[in-house]
């Protein structure tokens, strides 16, 4: 067993591979961290069709089934024992769960018997996790775990100044600029380490992200929030707080692609400069654009993606509930554009931002070399 | 309103700083936005979901690739790399969503789409998987570029340099790159769902709730996905593109470039070309 061992130390890939095969067969029987929720692996459905449902925009018509789920329970009283639950499904499944057999589930007793309340997912969301992890072990490294550990000094971060906002009523925004500066810190000090390289890119991602920032903040204030329907935004909780959350939302969405562009361009200067100790000022601020334009092409094009993935369902319920997909973006929900946008703007007032802030320290760095 | 003012402020500053260069992504992104409604359009007309979030990730790969690139190895050997990881993540994609079974709107969400039809003729399973499809094209494409064009530098600069080490310093700079990335879909995952996370801390829900809700593990799937398809592209841009720019690949590629480029000057299309 020990040889075991020490032969598993030979081979971190292994021992990741196996860590991460553990952790989703303990999820898998995790029960006992749902005390009161009675749990139940669903062994056999039998669907038929129960009645016809239409829409009421454009008529079309779907099959409603009824299910005849029997489950074994697997958790909780009566473990052991089998139930007989039912469910009603459309097949579109827009608000509605079509079970499956295999799946488990949570249960809730009723005076009848039992009801399902959801599907016990969280097995799925660790067995995704440890797939992430162990691609970031095998092809990152040291790199991989220094990006696992920024992702997760953020996230508490984060976590922290929601804790604070909802606890104590802090202004939402404050509380973002701050966790701004600190987010910043971190991921870039974690990425180059203690140069001035590090420093500079810091600068000039804060920069960049201000001042876009306060472009979005005047426009949309200036206006109002008119036509924004930032009151649309999906589990508000005080609805006056939408243009704060709104705002805090744009200025931390955008803070990463900011600080991949103010990172590469200063790691790239500063490359130049110690290569070529007696570069000129124009030289630097030229070769920075180059670098600049290789980035915002792409960096555009993941924001927009990541953005507008998330809104694609509730685009088609509205083109099927009669608006059309073009009203319904720009005049209707647009806040993922919105959010496209504001972040593009980021990303392109970073490059020249940081383009001259870098060359300028670098040239200043040289006359005071040259002075002393 | 605020809409079109932003939206013109990014385009006079893509112009203003990028000049020609800056138009043409004006133009990419105006594609891709083209290619998004065109995918939601086939969708609605009955195209299943998951074929058209494939179709149009390997369009928009054509359109950010070789439009925003031009022809030439890294662009190719990106395309592939990015179809090669796109059909990969899609099993696991289809696997893992199907049993979390993400498909459609939790109860939470129900309040605020109340006013729409749940008759729609769409699998709600098939469109959340195509979603994270979606979701992570424009990222896997980013990390893609970048490797290949870092790969393509070394290979000129070096002429002897053989596939083993070619691949070695692609998977290199794809390390530098993996922080970054990572970083810029953290944080557009936060920008996205502060509302979210704020709510479940005002209602005060116990992390195996959080855990085990359908928006919560939707919203998570699809960031956990794009970070797995930019670090597994990674290794695959590198080994392709090591093995393309050594071998007689690259003779043909160049040879497409000559022409496509001829062709081109032909048909008075500068605005095609790079730079």
């Amino acid at each position: 067993m020990i040889e075991f061992f020490h032969r598993l130390r030979a081979h971190p890939l292994l021992m990741f591979s196996l860590l991460a095969l553990a952790a989703v067969v303990f999820t898998a029987h995790d029960f006992f961290l749902y005390p009161d929720w009675p749990a139940a692996r669903i062994e056999d459905v039998v669907s038929v069709p129960d009645h016809t449902e239409y829409s009421f925009s454009d008529g079309r018509e779907e099959t409603c089934d009824l299910q005849t789920i029997s489950a074994k329970i697997i958790h909780g009283p009566g473990k052991g024992s089998r139930i007989t639950l039912t469910n009603y499904c459309t097949e579109s499944n827009v608000y509605d769960t079509r079970y499956r057999k295999g799946d488990v589930v949570f249960l809730k007793e009723t005076d009848g018997g039992w009801e399902i309340t959801f599907v016990k997912r969280d097995v799925y969301g660790v067995a995704a996790l440890s797939c992430l992890l162990l691609a970031l072990a095998a092809v990152g490294r040291k790199k991989g775990l220094f990006a696992v550990i920024s992702v997760a000094a953020n996230g508490l971060i984060f976590y922290l100044g929601v804790r604070i906002y909802v606890d104590r009523g802090v202004n939402l925004l404050g509380i973002s600029m701050a966790a701004m500066v600190l987010f910043t810190g971190i991921c870039l000090t974690l990425i180059g380490g203690f140069t001035r390289m590090t420093a500079m890119s810091i600068l000039g991602t804060l920069l960049g992200t201000l001042i876009s920032f306060g472009l979005a903040w005047a426009v949309l204030n200036g206006f109002a929030f008119q036509g924004t329907h930032a009151w649309l935004l999906e589990f508000l909780v005080v609805s006056q707080d939408y243009k704060t959350i709104f705002l805090s939302e744009l200025l931390i969405g955008g803070l990463g692609a900011t600080m991949d562009i103010a990172m590469s361009i200063s790691s790239a200067l500063c490359e130049l400069k110690d290569k070529n100790p007696g570069i000129r000022f124009s030289n630097l601020v030229q070769s920075g654009r180059e670098i600049g334009w290789d980035i915002i092409g792409t960096m555009t094009n993941v924001l927009l993606f990541t953005y507008l993935c998330g809104g694609i369902p509730l685009m088609v319920v509205a083109a099927r509930s009669g608006m059309s997909i073009w009203n319904y973006l720009l005049f209707y929900n647009n806040l993922e554009i919105l959010r496209f946008i504001v972040g593009s703007i980021g990303i392109v007032v970073t490059v020249p931002v940081s383009i001259f802030l870098v060359a300028f320290l670098l040239s200043w760095e040289r006359k005071e070399a040259g002075r002393l | 309103m605020t809409l079109i003012i932003l939206a013109g402020i990014l385009a006079v500053l893509l112009l203003l700083v990028g000049g020609r260069r800056g138009l043409r992504t004006i133009l990419t992104l105006t594609l891709n936005l083209g290619v998004f409604f065109a995918m939601t359009g086939l969708i609605l007309k009955g195209m299943g979901p998951v074929p058209a979030a494939v179709l149009a990730c390997i369009v928009i790969c054509i359109v950010s690739l070789f439009f925003n690139c031009g022809f030439n190895a890294k662009s190719v050997a990106s395309f592939l790399s990015v179809v090669f990881v796109v059909l990969a993540l899609w099993a696991l994609v289809q696997g893992i969503g199907r049993g979390a079974h993400i498909e459609g709107f939790s109860s939470q969400q129900r309040e605020q789409i109340e006013a729409y039809t749940w008759i729609i003729n769409i699998d709600m399973g098939d469109l959340a998987v195509a979603c994270i499809l979606i979701g992570f094209s424009g990222a896997i494409i980013d990390t893609a570029i970048a490797v290949s064009s870092a790969q393509y530098e070394v290979a000129h600069n070096n002429p002897r340099m053989q596939i083993a080490g070619l691949y070695r310093s692609g998977i290199r700079v794809g390390r530098d790159v993996l922080g970054t990335t990572c970083n810029t879909l953290f944080f557009a995952f936060l920008g996205g769902h502060a509302t979210l996370i704020i709510w479940y801390a005002y209602v005060g829900w116990s992390i195996p709730e959080i855990v085990n809700s359908e928006i919560f593990m939707e919203t998570f799937l699809r960031s956990a996905s794009s970070a797995l398809g930019c670090v597994l592209i990674m290794p695959v841009t590198s080994l392709i593109t090591a093995v393309l720019l050594r071998s007689r690949a690259n003779a043909v590629i160049r040879d497409l470039e000559r022409r496509l480029h001829d062709w081109k000057r032909r048909h008075h299309l500068p605005y095609l070309e790079r730079r």
